[in-house]
């Protein structure tokens, strides 16, 4: 197995979240990368940090990791206080960078150890550890390759071997998957879910809204600022009622018509299909003669309007409308 | 050519971004034109410590200490009524390094030559830096020689002997000038720069190495994931350290064995002095590079900065030639240099057997290079993290 399960009954309280902000704020001089940041993520979960480029997301990773000092509030991170217990959260948690960051000149195998070293791993436990990784993440064929000269996906896959080589507890992902092919981003979710399984938090950012939705919980992040957190199908939640599908030939027009009608929040372009959102929950059918008007007026005809299931894409890209509108 | 143009425009906006290396560029000839200039513009030894130790009191001292007071050469001490005490205490400063020669005028030497007597003044000079010596030398012979052609006129045209001054030189001749060499008796040149030479070859080594290690390290992205292991910042200092430290003792190993082999380079230090003397140089070299790595954001700053770094020590440092051919104004610089102390130490410890306590001066500062720039790492290393 992968990881080491949970030995939970330790530490109580509210040390039982994998990881536990409160108010955690980070500045780079009069820029609030992150304020106020109240987070809490279960143990033993798959938990999705979303928003948009410059969110700061990769922030607070950092300053979950010890690698940032924040400039205000406090969290816990796998029990462990993120200002006293740095070399305690460094054992319990591991990190896998955005960009690589293995040596490109060191095979596979040697990366490993050098990181298990790091970490005192080493001798029989480190032989051991590396067949068990290895074999788990599907990588002993590239054992003795150079790290640099790996594709994408394998490159990603021994990124995670290595942040996993001391069993942390709580594993921090920095866009796990970016760059990196469809079946390979399903070997490496089939990887998260496997370790989530065999007890290990993980905390991962991603652009891809469809891999948010694997997520058991999730958290959005906008401009510093934590706007939304809980299960995808909560979130989801909020905006039943609010999304209707129109079918319609001529989508430019059709948008840039049904935007300007009062109480629709955004209209979003999927091919011939718009999905527009409303401010506040609406019945789709009595909004169905409004909307067939103004469009019809904008001489771009609705062929059929009908109720829509929202999505984590909705969501987000309301709030991300939202923000950018409000700024 | 319009699309060369558009490619020098990019590079010129590179630069314009990297506004380090801009200056760097910009700058850095000016600097090293104006300091070389004047340090090797002129080499010419001058101000070499020497102390005469007059035992005579006549005129002949007199004149001597006069000559050697009036020439740029030397930066003389006279002692007079000099004691066999002062002539013992003048060869133990020769031999740690305070005095560059001593001369010795003895007890009646006024008398003798007047009387047609023949009188010996002793120079006692350090061979092991092969360009002060010469000039020593030089300078007392032509003073010598100055003093004999007024005593050998003056003696042969009163006792009607010579008819004119030119024929009294011819026959006589005083005063004579007797050397000793000391520590390098041939004066054989590579007893000198071979030195010299090993400690360029250690500091350019160690610093240019290092100085890649971290920054390449932060270029390729790995840093953060060694600041997120245990790893504290001078377990970091000491690892990146380490490997570089083994191969640069290897390498000094090699290139002394090679320098006796071939140039017959004098190897018969003290080891435990030479051992402390290369072990301090070689830290201090290696923590000047960890500290430019740590400030230097890409692997070609570093570079740059390196160079920036080992080129004034080379031509200052004293390891091609001695610091005594620079003018008096330049010298001091030459002593934030950690290759400074080395040569000199390494030489003394390799021609002149010096002991720990006689160079205690050069390993305290080598010492000090070393604690500044591990302590100055290990706090960059902790603060950069943020």
């Amino acid at each position: 197995m992968v990881g080491t399960v949970l030995s939970g009954a330790a530490d109580g309280g509210a040390d039982d979240a994998a990881v536990d902000t409160s108010g955690l704020s980070r500045r780079f001089g009069s820029l609030d990368a992150v304020s106020g940041l109240d987070l809490r993520v279960e143990r033993g979960q798959i938990f999705g940090f979303l928003g948009p480029n410059g969110a700061g997301k990769t922030t607070t990773i950092k300053m979950l990791c010890g690698l940032l000092e924040p400039t205000g509030g406090s969290a816990r991170v796998a029990g462990c206080d993120i200002r006293r217990d740095r070399a305690a959260i460094k054992r319990a948690t591991g990190y896998m960078a955005q960009a690589f960051s293995l040596y490109p000149d060191l095979t596979s195998e040697e990366n490993f150890r050098f990181f298990g070293g790091v970490y005192g791993i080493q001798g029989r436990e480190a032989d051991r550890r590396l067949e068990e990784v290895f074999s788990q993440l599907d990588i002993e064929g590239i054992r003795r390759t150079e790290a640099g000269a790996l594709s994408g996906g394998w490159k990603q896959r021994l990124a995670l071997a290595c942040a996993l080589v001391h069993s942390p507890r709580l594993l921090f992902l920095d866009e796990p998957t970016a760059g990196v092919d469809p079946s390979q981003r399903q070997r490496m979710w089939d990887f998260l879910y496997e370790l989530c399984e065999g007890g290990t938090s993980l905390f991962v950012t991603t652009h891809y809204l469809d891999e948010a939705e694997r997520c058991h919980s999730v958290g959005f992040m906008l401009g510093g600022r934590l706007i939304a957190q809980g299960p995808p199908a909560t979130l989801r939640e909020r905006l039943r009622h609010r999304l209707v599908g129109a079918e319609v030939q001529r989508v430019v027009e059709a948008t840039r018509a049904l935007r300007g009608l009062t109480g629709v929040s955004d209209v979003t372009i999927h091919g011939h299909e718009l999905r527009v959102l409303f401010e506040a929950p609406v019945d789709w059918e009595a909004a169905a003669g409004r909307l067939h008007e103004v469009a019809e007026g904008a001489g771009a005809p609705l062929r059929r309007v009908y109720p829509l299931e929202p999505t984590l894409e909705d969501l987000f890209i309301g709030y991300a409308r939202g923000h950018a509108t409000a700024a | 050519m319009r699309n060369v143009y558009h490619l020098a425009l990019k590079e010129f906006l590179h630069l314009w971004r990297d506004r380090r290396t801009l200056v760097f560029l910009l700058l850095m000839p000016s600097i090293m034109t104006v300091l070389f200039g004047y340090a090797i513009g002129n080499p010419k030894v001058t101000a070499l410590p020497t102390r005469v130790l007059d035992r005579d009191g006549g005129r002949i001292g007199s004149e001597y200490v006069e000559a050697i007071g009036g020439s740029l050469t030397f930066r003389p001490e006279v002692v007079e009524d000099a004691t066999e005490d002062d002539v013992a205490r003048a060869e133990e400063d020769l031999r740690t390094n305070r005095l560059a020669a001593f001369v010795v005028l003895p007890e009646g030497l006024t008398r003798d030559a007047d009387e047609g007597r023949p009188a010996k003044v002793r120079v006692v000079v350090d061979a092991s830096d092969t360009f002060a010596a010469p000039a020593i030398l030089r300078e007392l012979a032509s003073t010598t020689v100055q003093q004999n052609s007024f005593l050998a006129a003056n003696l042969r045209v009163r006792d009607g002997k010579a008819r004119t001054t030119e024929d009294g030189l011819h026959q006589v001749a005083p005063v004579e000038l007797a050397h000793e060499l000391r520590f390098n008796p041939d004066l054989k040149t590579q007893n000198f720069v071979m030195p010299g030479v090993i400690g360029l070859i250690l500091q350019l080594l160690t610093v240019i190495v290092m100085s890649t290690s971290i920054a390449r390290e932060r270029e390729r992205g790995t840093m953060d994931q060694l600041a997120v292991t245990p790893l504290t910042p001078a377990e970091i200092f000491v690892g990146k350290l380490l490997p570089y430290f083994l191969i640069s003792l290897v390498v000094t190993v090699n290139v002394m064995v090679l320098a006796w082999w071939l140039f017959g380079v004098s190897l018969s230090g003290h080891l435990p002095v030479v051992a402390a003397l290369v072990v301090s140089f070689i830290l201090g070299s290696l923590g000047v590079g960890q500290v430019i790595s740590i400030v230097s954001r890409n692997q070609s700053q570093a570079v740059q900065l390196a160079v920036f770094f080992i080129l004034p020590a080379f031509v200052l440092s004293g390891a091609f030639t001695p610091i005594e051919t620079q003018p008096e104004a330049v010298r001091p610089i030459a002593y934030l240099f950690p290759l400074t102390y080395f040569c000199r130490g390494f030489r003394a410890a390799l021609l002149r057997q010096a002991t720990m306590a006689d160079l205690r001066v050069d390993l305290a500062a080598m010492a000090l290079f070393v604690l500044v720039a591990f302590g100055a790492s290990v706090l960059l290393l902790r603060s950069r993290r943020d």
